[in-house]
């Protein structure tokens, strides 16, 4: 009767230690969630919707091998975040000087505001799909999108966006109503291998994959998020937790949006996520509606996440109140940053003309193509023993970490090589 | 209504304001805290020098294929 009494008392002592882990990572759960899902942006939907359609279930593996990556990258901007108490911009700033900090301050510029013109053109396009104009969709986004950070409360926002995050993965019901066929999704997609052999075209996808998986915004953003989540050395295993399940789901909803472009509309010449959508309306009205959906939300979580990106970095930087805890009278010019970047962004993609789908795709390559210069600063700040601590690089970080900036800057030449000598690759 | 001159004057405070902030901020960060080594920073300079090259290819692609559409 004792032992039984035992039993149950361990069994209750064990699932009281269980629900409080639990709600303890939900308390810090959030950036890193965040900034992974939303690494699936409209550019990211539209480039996996391609990737599938160009290659079918050929490129599964590489996504696989880049969610380690992307946890690698962003579990380093974690450590900075919480040890520095200090975003991106404004370490690189202190540790580098003004010279390298308005280099990459401009560099993160210019990529953000060229990915924002990206969501927005994902969303018009998504909700085009339903007969909604542009223009309206960009208006409503706009007012959305001001509505949830005017609010007031970095936990209200962040709490939104997790929804947002949720609704992401819709990708995956969208997969099993498709029926792939599992064994040949396994074989032709887990065996590392070039379908068709190293052209430039295949170094093109590869690139604006990686491009889609890390991004120059994603290490601002989470470090900034961090920072304004106000954490502290004690919260970083749980927010590794959080960054490590981020990346199992970008992973897996990546590989879900090949898997429905890769099954119905293999070899079909797709340019982006939307033509996709609504091709696939008239295969599979609920696979069709899915992904429109999927693109609208993959859009708007971007737009949130890399508009907010920029500010907080201008307002480390020019010492604006930049903290989504201030009103808007607090942090009159976080604000404005923030509406400036939409108002323009959003008005390029109404002009008439506009390549929007090349835009969308070369966007993500212009991305990978900076992100060696982000990553050289990211290493070598986690490498400062004066700042870190006990919380620097290790060896193995180092080595990996190192390795993964070797193998992007190689992957740049070799598609520079293929565009000024296209005969080279085929 | 405001005259042409008044309106110089006053985007040309504005600019002054803005120039002295970027001025202060330069003050600021003037000395890096992590001291790199002659070889770092002209490692780092080749790096971003040879990153724009690439960009510039990539913007010439694009062109490329904005022509032929």
């Amino acid at each position: 009767m004792t032992d039984r009494m035992g039993f149950w008392a361990k069994l209750f002592y064990k699932y009281r230690r269980f629900a409080k882990a639990i709600s303890l990572y939900l308390m810090i759960a959030g950036p890193g969630i965040i900034v992974m899902v939303a690494d699936n942006d409209a550019g990211g939907i539209t480039t996996y919707a391609a990737t599938g359609a160009k290659f079918g279930y050929g490129l599964i593996w590489f996504l696989v091998l880049l969610g380690p990556v992307a946890y690698v990258v962003q579990e380093m901007t974690v450590r900075l975040g919480a040890v520095t108490k200090r975003g991106h911009a404004e370490a690189i700033f202190d540790a580098f000087g003004s010279f390298w900090g308005w280099f990459s301050l401009l560099d993160l510029a210019l990529a953000n505001w060229l990915t924002l013109i990206t969501e927005f053109i994902g969303m018009t396009a998504a909700m085009w799909i339903f007969g909604v104009p542009p223009y309206i969709t960009i208006i409503i986004v706009s007012i959305v999108m001001l509505a949830m950070v005017l609010q007031g409360r970095y936990w209200t926002w962040e709490k939104i966006v997790i929804l947002f995050c949720l609704l992401n993965l819709i990708y995956i019901p969208a997969a099993f109503l498709v029926h792939p066929s599992v064994p040949e999704v396994l074989a032709k997609g887990l065996i590392p291998h070039f379908p068709g052999g190293l052209t430039g075209e295949l170094l093109f996808f590869l690139m604006a994959n990686i491009g889609t998986t890390i991004a120059p915004w994603m290490i601002f953003f989470q470090q900034s998020a961090v920072v304004d989540k106000e954490m502290k050395e004690k919260d970083i295993t749980w927010a590794k937790i959080d960054t490590a399940i981020g990346s199992f789901f970008t992973v897996l909803v990546a590989i879900f949006c090949i898997i429905v472009t890769g099954t119905l509309l293999q070899g079909v010449n797709i340019q982006s996520a939307a033509q996709a959508a609504q091709m696939l309306m008239v295969i599979n009205p609920y696979v069709g509606t899915f992904l429109a959906i999927g693109l609208f939300n993959a859009g708007l979580l971007g737009a949130i996440c890399i508009s907010l990106a920029s500010s907080w970095a201008f307002g480390e930087v020019f010492g604006w109140a930049h903290s989504l805890n201030n009103k808007i009278r607090e942090a009159p010019w976080f604000y404005i940053s923030y509406f400036l970047a939409l108002l323009t962004a959003g008005a390029v993609v109404l002009i008439p003309g506009a390549p929007l789908v090349l835009i969308t795709l070369f966007v993500q390559v212009i991305a990978v193509t900076l992100l060696p210069a982000a990553l050289v600063f990211l290493i070598l700040l986690l490498n400062n023993e004066e700042v870190m601590g006990k919380y620097k690089n290790t060896l193995a970080q180092n080595i990996l970490s190192c390795a993964i900036v070797g193998a992007l800057i190689l992957l740049s030449t070799l598609y520079a090589i293929s565009v000024l000598f296209p005969g080279l690759f085929g | 209504m405001v005259s042409l001159k008044e309106f110089v004057a006053e985007a040309k405070a504005f600019f002054t304001r803005r120039f002295r902030v970027i001025a202060e901020i330069n003050r600021k960060y003037a000395k890096p805290r992590i001291k790199m080594t002659r070889m770092v920073r002209w490692s780092l300079l080749l790096l971003r020098l040879y990153l724009i090259i690439l960009l510039l290819i990539l913007a010439y692609k694009f062109i490329l294929i904005l022509q032929t559409m």
